[in-house]
């Protein structure tokens, strides 16, 4: 499976951090991206407790590390783009200690 | 009785002057199996397959007649409601044939990709024609819950789906280690049914889809009968702790639960049943 658990930010310091609320989160950023039949691409983001992505940071980048594009997931945690030509890589920066990232190799059909 | 022995297996059990072994404890079980049900994005096509079988011992299997219901409610992390889609119209008989002695009918949805790359929980629901086990003289109707999720986000798998009889999981059906522990709760008309009788079977035999057989030999013998097919009883508030010993398929099936106890003038059984993936530490 194409699970790109490497690179997903994970640390106890993570499982540990306090968040604004008080609460102790300790859950982890997923991201999970297809291919759609017009030739653009969705990507999917959240948190393993099932949290939103919304209004989180969303980079595409080609493999040489251009950035593409810089937006942010809407309100269903998802966001649309065109296929770049060649091979990308999408990272999901939720914050400093929740980041995903994901290859376009593993683009879901 | 516990165990729904079917006459074939008293007979053979009786023949041997024996009494019935572990191979021949048999408990009705309505699998609605998908494969896997860890997936990613990329996982491709899935066929969902209904069989009405004894998943341990790998058969005998039952005709099924068509199903009444077949849906799926999806839900992506936990914001919005489930979203649901009706499997019933794209039902496709075939003919099960178990260990190559039998040929019974059982049905089958394909699934495009395309359906199944969203992040989420997928939760399948099959409400079955009553078969009528002559040998028992009743009919078994068993209402089955399948959850498949996609990319570790997780939905509506805990969600109660309003069934007559049902299983509430307390754990993710889809994400249990080896040697770990499930919960839920046993529902009828929603509310926790105390002391249900509850059956727990292990999907001893792999099936095979494109074969529309089990595939191999059976992965374990138990030492003892009652180690077979494992009976146990919820609690005063319904609710089961089942430990798991082995990766693979778990089917958990909650006995007579439902509300309506006649059909066609003979005595109904609503089953709920439950499936439940284990893996091993890798």
């Amino acid at each position: 499976m194409g699970l790109r658990s490497a690179s997903i930010c994970i640390c106890i310091a993570t499982a540990m951090a306090i968040g604004p609320s008080g609460l102790a989160h300790a859950h982890d950023p997923i991201l999970s991206c297809f291919e759609n039949s017009n030739g653009s691409v969705t990507c999917e983001a959240g948190y393993s407790d099932g949290a939103s992505a919304s209004g989180q940071l969303i980079r595409v980048m080609l493999a040489n590390k251009r950035l593409v594009l810089e937006d942010k997931f809407a309100r269903n945690s998802a966001f649309t783009f065109k296929r770049p030509a060649g091979d990308f890589i999408v990272e999901f920066i939720g914050d400093a200690a929740h980041r995903a990232t994901f290859d376009s190799e593993d683009l879901g059909k | 009785m516990a165990l729904r022995i079917s006459k074939f297996a008293f007979a053979l059990g009786m023949a041997g002057g024996l009494f019935l072994s572990a191979s021949n404890s048999f408990a009705h079980f309505q699998m609605l199996f998908p494969g896997e049900s860890l997936r990613m994005a990329n996982s491709g096509a899935m066929d969902l397959t209904a069989i009405f079988t004894h998943v341990f011992n790998g058969g005998p299997s039952m005709q099924m007649g068509q199903p009444r219901a077949l849906y799926l409610l999806k839900q992506r992390g936990d914001e919005g409601k489930p979203e649901k889609v009706d499997l019933l119209k794209r039902l496709e008989k075939f003919d099960w044939l178990g260990d190559g002695k039998e040929s019974v009918t059982a049905w089958k949805v394909p699934m495009a990709a395309s359906e199944l790359r969203s992040l989420g929980d997928y939760v399948f629901v099959l409400e079955p024609e009553p078969f009528l086990e002559a040998s028992e003289d009743k009919y078994i109707q068993q209402f089955t819950k399948t959850v498949v999720n996609v990319g570790g986000m997780p939905g509506n798998w805990e969600k109660v789906v309003g069934l007559p009889a049902e299983i509430r999981p307390l754990n993710k059906p889809y994400a249990n280690w080896t040697g770990g522990v499930f919960r839920g709760v046993v529902l009828s008309q929603g509310k926790p049914a105390p002391f249900a009788e509850v059956e727990v079977e292990f999907v001893n035999r792999k099936p095979d889809l494109a074969a529309r057989a089990w595939s191999g030999d059976a992965q374990f013998k138990p030492a003892h009968p009652a180690l077979g097919a494992m009976s146990i009883r919820a609690d005063a508030q319904g609710n089961i702790a089942i430990g798991l010993p082995k990766a693979g398929w778990w089917g958990i099936a909650a006995l007579d639960v439902g509300p309506t106890k006649k059909f066609k003038g003979k005595k109904l059984s609503q089953d709920a049943v439950l499936w439940v993936q284990v893996s091993d530490p890798k």
